[in-house]
């Protein structure tokens, strides 16, 4: 068989198909960068005002695994902490009464009388809400899994475009939790000690017509490329 | 003597990646329509965009390049290599369309973890995340799982010669029935019979754990695809520990076995052959790295004083210990934790998991237990060598489908693989010592993106320097197709420049 060398045509073409796939990619983040902003404004912290909160450092001294439960019962409250501060240092925390605040995520699990749940403090939870509304990357996310005894408080989980439920919760650190198969958890005290300090939202975006206009116009391409194609194979 | 690609050869391998850019269309389907019946509309523009880009550009190719050719073994191989990079590509448009990537070369990096069934993520605000988006995610699990051209291929009424080739370019060596196609057909009736089951014992077992109905069979149909397909990505960002339920950790398990035993297996199974199982040197190889690595873990983490009860201990212990032996990546405590509070011993032992993974021709990672089973043989045969008189003849033998004895051949092409593995992960650990990382943490994400293992110690993240990202993504793309086809991809770049006509 003689062998057809490749032609300089033949690279042509494979450049300029290079560059069309460069520049369908720019116009797609370009389209990205472009899209509406949710109509919410910005929606600002959600922690309680405290000028000098009690955080907790890795310094600090543990409470003994075996402790007892009277003297865990004893170890004094330490103020707001964030979750982030924990996972950098669980056994500093584990059976501390802290002050927990974030945003309620994904689902409320309600069983054996009361509810687990997905709470995060990061800044999409806390600071500028969910991502798609804004734009204004900040990182992955970042909370704690919670026990909350019934009876529970009405909960909006945040998910998709919806900004959940803020919380405070005040209870107890377990660094390993039995109850939980061994989980970092953080468990209430008592349903007294949640409460809600903001409700869920949604996040009221417009549509991107731009992108949906391209959309619609690769879609009648592809269309009619593959009706084309379809016609040549017919003929022959 | 290098000879030059002729217009032939690439018009054949240009034929085939428009068929599997048209098969990436068509896939997007899927999420489109969970989009639309969750009104999330911008995300069904996002998939109209990236599908009717896809088709366009899969048509156009398969126009310009059509040909009756045969697919000869080059050919394959650069069409398998070319075919993972240009997929990862193109599910990378809705992803970034999405809005939960930093740069296109972040949505690249997620759809390349998907396809590879890796499961490292740089997703931002994941918990945010609509249902439609994170359908795809896990719907890249599935199709890589299986093999991404041959689910294209054979789903496109490809014929068995066509697409043989292209079968071994994908890593996958055992040809179950007699051919390629029928082959596939097997692979698809074992993944959707394990797909119904594991659907459905996830969302009971969801139910039971507070879920609702229709968040049950979301969570459940997302799960199956990322514990089958070994992938490892989840849902939101605390991955399994976010379900708090023993009963789904018991259906993962058994999934993620499932996945990484190979198709082979699955097929003597289903004819009844146990046997097999018990005296497939592979199983064999991979029962004992199990409990070894399993031990190590369970070792490390009593001596770490991590759990404070035995329950959790063996609970949390053995979850990891097989997330990691089968290459999913699943994990039950954030991923810093590896570091503060899982002691030394622990995460070795994970390292060691992940870096053995499952078997050969399966959804699983991993140097995979055949390579270190041969590999311990011929350690085998050549120490009674070495103790029996010079006449003695030692003959070690092993069963993989049927009785075979130890020849230097595979045992050569098994050390050659795992060799290139190591250096695998000393490099990628190289790049990350070279930005400022521990060399522990560097080994440790290094490796599990050559495995397609996707834990993590926490030092991927979207804010990692992009040289990372980039040799991370080479990795799982390297990973994923056991070298071969991306040195026949490189050979092929040479001999276009240099070749002779």
């Amino acid at each position: 068989m003689t062998r057809r060398p490749v032609s300089a045509r033949a690279v042509g073409e494979i450049a300029v198909a290079v560059v069309i796939v460069i520049a369908v990619i720019v116009t797609i983040r370009i389209l990205r960068d472009s899209a509406p902003q949710a109509r919410l404004p910005h929606v600002g912290t959600a922690a309680p005002d405290s000028d000098d909160p009690d955080i907790v450092t890795c310094e600090r001294t543990l409470p003994d695994a075996e402790e007892t439960q009277q003297a865990i019962d004893q170890v004094e409250p330490v103020g707001l902490i964030s979750s982030t501060e924990v996972l950098e240092c669980p056994d500093a925390f584990d059976q501390q009464v802290v002050v927990y605040v974030g945003e309620v995520i994904g689902d409320v699990l309600n069983r054996d009388g009361g509810a687990w749940l997905l709470v995060n403090d990061d800044d999409y939870a806390l600071e500028v809400g969910p991502l798609r509304g804004h734009g204004d990357y900040r990182g992955g996310n970042s909370g704690l899994a919670v026990w909350l005894p019934a009876p529970l408080p009405d909960l909006e989980p945040g998910r998709g475009d919806v900004r959940g439920t803020v919380i405070q919760v005040r209870g107890r650190i377990h660094r390993s939790d039995a109850a939980d198969g061994g989980g970092l958890t953080l468990r209430a005290l008592s349903a007294d000690t949640v409460s809600i300090l903001r409700e869920a939202q949604d996040l009221d975006r417009p549509v991107h017509r731009a992108q949906a206009v391209a959309a619609v116009l690769f879609a009648l391409l592809a269309a009619g490329i593959t009706l084309q194609a379809r016609r040549s194979e017919s003929r022959r | 003597m290098l000879i030059r690609p002729d217009r032939d050869d690439l018009q054949v391998i240009g034929f085939y990646l428009g068929k599997v850019m048209v098969g990436v269309g068509y896939v997007l389907g899927a999420p489109m329509l969970v989009a639309a019946v969750m009104g999330d509309w911008d995300d069904l523009t996002a998939f109209l965009l990236g599908a009717g880009l896809s088709i366009s550009i899969g048509r156009l190719a398969e126009r310009r390049f059509a040909t009756t050719q045969q697919l000869d073994w080059s050919h394959g191989l650069v069409t398998a290599a070319l075919s993972w990079l240009l997929g990862a590509a193109l599910f990378a448009v809705p992803l970034d369309l999405s809005g939960h990537y930093g740069s296109y070369v972040d949505a690249y990096f997620e759809a390349m973890s998907g396809l590879t069934a890796t499961g490292l993520t740089l997703t931002q605000d994941i918990d945010h995340m609509s249902v439609s988006v994170n359908l795809l995610r896990h719907i890249t699990h599935f199709l890589g799982g299986q093999g991404i051209i041959i689910v294209m291929l054979t789903g496109l009424g490809s014929s068995s010669g066509q697409v043989s080739t292209l079968y071994v370019g994908e890593g996958r060596d055992d040809r179950i029935l007699p051919n390629v196609v029928r082959t596939a057909r097997f692979i698809y009736l074992v993944a959707s019979v394990y797909l119904v089951v594991g659907t459905i014992a996830l969302a009971l077992a969801g139910l039971v754990a507070g879920f609702s109905p229709l968040r049950s069979v979301i969570h459940g149909l997302n799960l199956f695809m990322a514990a089958f397909d070994t992938g490892g990505f989840a849902t939101n960002s605390t991955s399994i520990s976010y379900y708090h339920s023993a009963a789904i950790e018991g259906v993962l398990i058994v999934l993620m076995v499932a996945g990484a035993l190979s198709f082979l297996l699955h097929y003597e199974l289903w004819r009844g052959r146990r046997r097999e199982v018990l005296e497939n040197l592979e199983v064999r190889t991979i029962a004992v790295t199990g409990l070894i690595t399993t031990s190590l873990l369970l070792l490390g983490l009593a001596r770490a004083g991590t759990f404070t009860d035995v329950g959790s201990l063996f609970r949390k212990g053995v979850f990891s210990a097989i997330s990691a032996h089968t290459s999913t990546g699943f994990t039950v405590n954030a991923s810093r934790m590896f570091v503060t509070d899982w002691g030394r011993i622990a995460p070795a032992a994970l390292l060691m998991a992940l870096a053995l993974g499952g078997m050969a021709s399966s959804t699983a990672g991993g140097v995979k237990g055949i390579r270190v089973g041969l590999a311990a043989k011929s350690v085998s045969r050549d120490v009674r060598r070495a103790i029996q008189p010079d006449a003695a003849v030692v003959a070690v033998t092993y069963t993989q489908r049927h009785r075979r004895r130890i020849t230097d051949a595979p045992v050569r092409s098994a050390i050659t693989i795992l060799v290139l593995y190591v250096l695998l992960f000393l490099s990628g650990a190289l790049v990350g010592v070279y930005y400022g990382v521990p060399f522990e943490q560097a080994l440790f994400e290094s490796t599990s993106a050559s495995v397609n293992g996707g834990m993590s110690v926490g030092v991927l993240e979207p804010g990692t320097p992009l040289p990372m990202k980039l040799t991370y993504t080479a990795q799982m793309w390297l990973g994923r197709l056991e070298f071969m086809a991306v040195f026949a991809l490189l050979g092929y770049g040479i001999a276009l420049v240099r070749g002779r006509i």
